[in-house]
């Protein structure tokens, strides 16, 4: 007998009206208010089990969503690199540039450029 | 209603992850520098809300070389701190790239340089402006 039978049955029995002893409904009343609190815990337990499944090695958001995070956090941490590296190198030469011996202006003269160059060669 | 959690966690995400970005975008206020630090770059101070983010770091870290620099070197900065900041971005990558070409000199060449700018500084200006091409700046 398959479930579609089965149903089928208890729908037929139902619509013929049962006559059930006092004590048959109190069971049936507690099997149903078991099974709706069961039900109540179940969907407080989604939001860990989802959670789990974000980050678990299996599933099928962890498939995409690990990597793309993993991802991310790899191109943050290279960008983060790549710019401190940058600050430091122009501050390197820019305090270079400021305690040295020659003025600023010598360095902006492009006739003092030209004219260096010509007395040096 | 697990969707909509995951909605809001989405948003929270983004709205922290925004605000960090922001911040870090700006770089530190003056007032977040350390003692030292502003002490260092005190004639900055009232520019120092205008500087982006990679030009404040940049002056952090010439506040942190300063205290291994030499004396002379220190009261050279402190000269032309003001100067520098005032340059164009156009200005500072010219003198960035003509310091780069004249390091480049020989040693024995480049201890010359100083005495050669005093030389270079004695010429009229007529003189000078011959070697200068044309329409390029001459430093009075």
């Amino acid at each position: 007998m398959n479930e579609d039978h089965v149903g089928a049955r208890i729908r037929g029995l139902l619509n013929e009206g049962l006559t059930l002893d006092a004590t048959k409904i109190s069971q049936l009343r507690a099997a149903r208010e078991q099974a709706l609190e069961r039900q109540r815990q179940e969907s407080w337990v989604l939001i860990p089990v989802w959670a789990g499944r974000m980050f678990a090695p299996s599933g099928g958001a962890a498939r995409f969503l690990l990597p793309l995070v993993f991802g991310i956090l790899v191109l943050i941490a290279f960008q983060y690199l790549q710019t401190s590296q940058i600050v430091d190198e122009l501050g390197e030469l820019d305090a270079a540039v400021l305690k040295g011996d020659l003025p600023i202006d010598a360095y902006l003269d492009s006739g003092f450029q030209s004219w260096l160059r010509k007395s040096t060669e | 209603m697990v969707k909509k959690i995951y909605r809001v966690i989405i948003l929270i995400g983004l709205c922290v992850a925004t605000s960090a970005w922001s911040a870090d975008r700006n770089g530190p206020t003056w007032s977040a520098l350390k003692k030292e630090q502003q002490s260092i770059l005190s004639s900055l101070e009232s520019e120092w809300g205008n500087f982006d983010a990679q030009r404040k770091a940049k002056w952090i870290s010439i506040a942190n070389q300063y205290p291994k620099m030499a004396k002379d070197e220190q009261e050279r900065i402190q000269r032309r701190m003001k100067t520098w900041a005032s340059l164009t971005p156009e200005q500072r990558q010219v003198a960035r790239e003509n310091y780069r070409d004249l390091s480049r000199l020989p040693q024995a060449e480049r201890h010359a340089v100083r005495q050669k700018w005093d030389e270079y500084r004695k010429l009229p200006e007529d003189e000078r402006r011959q070697f200068a091409p044309e329409g390029s700046a001459v430093r009075n």
